[in-house]
């Protein structure tokens, strides 16, 4: 709220929302803290405690939607960001200390420089945002989280690996994200610390309070697991590149792009990597963020190919002021094999890669499903028999493809179309039809060919009998009978 | 006179050598007329139906020039649907493979606009992946005609822009322009006797041959065979409804 009217800033001031009906306090500044309020607290103490405070109404849903755009931005940090609500939604947003958001940072501080310096440019640009940010850089989530908020007034802390035990310890309880109903339980039998806690036996733990007590503490130890993306990932593989001064021309990002992709390309070929799905995300100065994300038919990591992807899409980008930040992450990659040289691959390896690669390219703009392939299937239902499929599914069996005995069309329309049509006899050809609003006098025919339906579906329709046609000047259709009167044109011969 | 049209020729195209190979629709008359012989497998042609209805019969000789192709080198061809262009159902790979081309042969891209099916074409033309693409667009301006002819040159691949009937087919690049027709056909044998449509005839116009004379011609493809070759000249079959009749 105070990044909106700044002269808010240097006033106490609270956000309150109704509860149970009363108003109590929902989040406050750092001034309205340091007079004594609190959260919960209902709004009518607070006024006795402090009766200059500036009161708003708490909308919690803008909360939550510039929290999830945040977390976006801190994508620029790490590409595992959360805003903790999947994990437990009370808690996230509510609560002391106000929100959060989650970084898995494993191997991404040595991009920034250290752990130190990646976590001052966080905390630095958060408040050039207008956020006040704590950051705490540890082992587990849990623990993290309770340093950030429970921890001395720095500004961004540091629990070198194997120190968390220690550096919990002197928390309050209430740092292990807990209800404040069980922070109070654990009060009354004397238990301030975290530290009490660390060393009692567990059975009696979890015995005597909500299981919650243990489940949060042996998480902050890291004792049990509480990952914050369903994959660990080992090393993400991602490129970042910053700017002195935001960039807004097209062909800066190009360029800029060009540049990501070489650093990304050379790190995957090191670990013998290629991406299968790529996403370039950029971040403007005011803290918005847009994203492109490309998808290739099989691992890649030329960079030529793989900017010739992006730049289909490079003008979806709207820079708007400028970005001052871009990263490059494949989201999805898989092993591949080291290049060979060119001299030892044959003329058609060469051309099996240029197929790959223009595919890539069609995809990537028309949609997967609409590049396609031929396909048949063992069905005698014409519409069923043969078709087209994505290039990118598995390869089906082939069936045989050519019979030359019956005729089939060149174009076959999907679905039919019915017609209007004149027969001799009731079981006869058609001798007049009409398609299209056109009159069409059959001089020749052949058939019919009985086409059964597949007796498993439930809905089965009644037998085709199939006609090949000739009208007057030439032109063949395939039309079909269906029960004793319908007339349908189901395709046209060349 | 040969030595002046070759020198031509290499202004006209970078990477020229004085020899080109050509395939053949297999019909000695119509090679006659054209003027290197044959037809050039990196180039641009265009095929267009006379009445709409003949977009069958127009999609049936672009396969047959694109089965002729294959018989001269292998190798994969694009065909990029286009709904809007054509309106006559998709492409049934059983039924192209009747006719002569082997439907695995073909990458099918399905889209609703020309700026997508040109963009598809010069892509595709420019990977070097294909032996031919084909392009089902309504119509085409000259500059875009000239850059998938030029793109079709420089990438030894032919394209082939399949239109709608027009009486106004406009300029274009291509070097060979083809209108076409469907024909009665001629059943020979017992076809005849029962009264079964005979091998598809078409009536094909040649309207401009770059460097060559425009030309029409009746042929007949016979499906048997896989076979293009001209049709009888005289037709010995009553046109005539086969119940007059019914057909006030």
């Amino acid at each position: 709220m105070s990044r909106i009217t700044p002269a808010l800033r240097d006033k106490p001031f609270v956000l309150v929302q109704e509860r149970q009906a009363r108003l109590c306090l929902s989040a406050l500044n750092n001034l309205a803290e340091r007079a004594g309020l609190a959260p919960h607290m209902a709004l009518a103490n607070a006024r006795a405690i402090m009766p200059s405070i500036t009161v708003h109404p708490a909308v919690p849903n803008a909360d939550g939607k510039m929290l999830a755009q945040l977390a976006q931005w801190c994508g620029r940090y790490s590409p595992w960001t959360s805003t903790g609500k999947e994990n437990d939604p009370e808690l996230s947003l509510e609560g002391a200390g106000g929100a959060g958001i989650w970084l898995d940072a494993t191997g991404c501080a040595h991009l920034f420089g250290g752990e130190d310096a990646m976590l001052a440019d966080m905390v630095g640009r958060l408040e050039k945002l207008g956020f006040t940010a704590r950051a705490a850089m540890t082992d587990t989530l849990g623990s993290a989280w309770a340093v950030s908020r429970f921890s001395s007034n720095d500004a961004w802390k540091i629990v070198p690996p194997g120190e968390t035990r220690a550096a919990l310890a002197p928390l309050a309880i209430a740092a292990l994200r807990l209800p404040p109903a069980t922070v109070l339980a654990l009060h009354e039998v004397g238990l301030r610390y975290i530290g009490d806690l660390i060393d009692m036996p567990r059975g009696p733990l979890a015995a005597r309070f909500e299981k919650e007590v243990r489940l949060r503490l042996d998480a902050a130890l890291g004792q049990t697991a509480e990952p914050l993306s369903p994959i660990l990932p080992t090393t993400p593989l991602i490129a970042r590149l910053t700017f002195a001064e935001p960039i807004g021309h097209r062909d800066d990002i190009a360029a800029a792009t060009s540049k990501l992709l070489d650093k990304l390309c050379i790190t995957m070929e090191k670990l013998g990597q290629g991406a299968r799905r790529l996403v370039l995300s950029v971040y403007r100065p005011d803290g918005s963020t847009a994203r492109i994300t490309i998808g290739t038919a099989r691992a890649n990591r030329e960079p030529r190919h793989l900017l010739r992807l992006f730049a289909e899409h490079l003008d979806e980008i709207d820079p708007e002021f400028g970005i001052d930040e871009m990263t490059l992450f494949a989201a999805i990659a898989e092993p591949m094999t080291a290049n060979q040289s060119n001299l030892q691959r044959g003329a058609a390896a060469q051309s099996t890669d240029s197929y790959n690669a223009v595919i890539d390219r069609l995809t990537n703009r028309l949609g997967t499903h609409n590049v396609r392939r031929t396909h048949f299937r063992k069905s005698h239902i014409p519409e069923r028999a043969a078709g087209f499929i994505p290039v990118g599914k598995a390869k089906l069996v082939q069936t045989d493809q050519r019979d030359a005995d019956t005729p089939r069309p060149l174009r076959l329309l999907r679905p039919p179309e019915q017609v209007e049509a004149v027969v001799e006899s009731t079981n006869g050809p058609p001798v007049l039809f009409r398609w299209r609003r056109i009159l069409h006098h059959v001089t020749s025919y052949e058939g019919p060919e009985r086409i059964a339906p597949e007796w498993w579906p439930s809905d089965a329709e009644s037998p085709r009998d199939y006609y090949r046609v000739e009208n007057e000047v030439g032109q063949r259709f395939w039309l079909y009978r269906n029960g004793e009167t319908s007339w349908f044109l189901h395709g046209v011969f060349g | 006179m040969e030595d002046l049209r070759a020198r031509i020729r290499a202004l006209e195209r970078p990477g020229w050598t004085g020899e080109e190979k050509l395939f053949s629709l297999g019909i000695p008359e119509i090679d006659r007329q054209l003027p290197a012989g044959g037809c050039p497998p990196a180039a641009l042609y265009e095929v267009l139906p006379d009445q709409p209805i003949d977009a069958s019969a127009a999609t049936g000789f672009s396969i047959t020039l694109l089965a002729a192709l294959t018989n001269y080198r292998k190798g994969r061809i694009l065909w990029c649907l286009n709904d809007n262009a054509t309106d006559a159902g998709e492409i049934y790979p059983p039924g192209i493979s009747q006719h002569g081309l082997d439907p695995s042969r073909l990458t099918i891209v399905k889209t609703t606009r020309d700026t997508d099916v040109l963009w598809a074409m010069e892509e595709a033309l420019r990977s070097n992946a294909f032996i031919a693409v084909l392009g089902e667009v309504k119509g085409i301006p000259m500059t875009a005609s000239r850059r998938l002819q030029l793109a079709a040159e420089e990438n030894d691949a032919l394209a082939l822009l399949l239109r709608p009937a027009t009486q106004t087919p406009g300029l274009s690049a291509a070097v060979q322009r083809w209108r076409v027709k469907a024909a009665p056909s001629h059943p020979r044998g017992f076809a005849a006797v029962l009264n079964e449509p005979g091998a598809a005839c078409w009536h094909t116009t040649l309207f401009r041959s770059r460097g060559g004379t425009p030309g029409t011609w009746l042929m007949e493809w016979c499906d048997e065979t896989d076979h293009l070759a001209l049709a009888p000249p005289v037709c010995d079959r009553p046109v005539e409804p086969h119940n007059a009749s019914l057909t006030g």
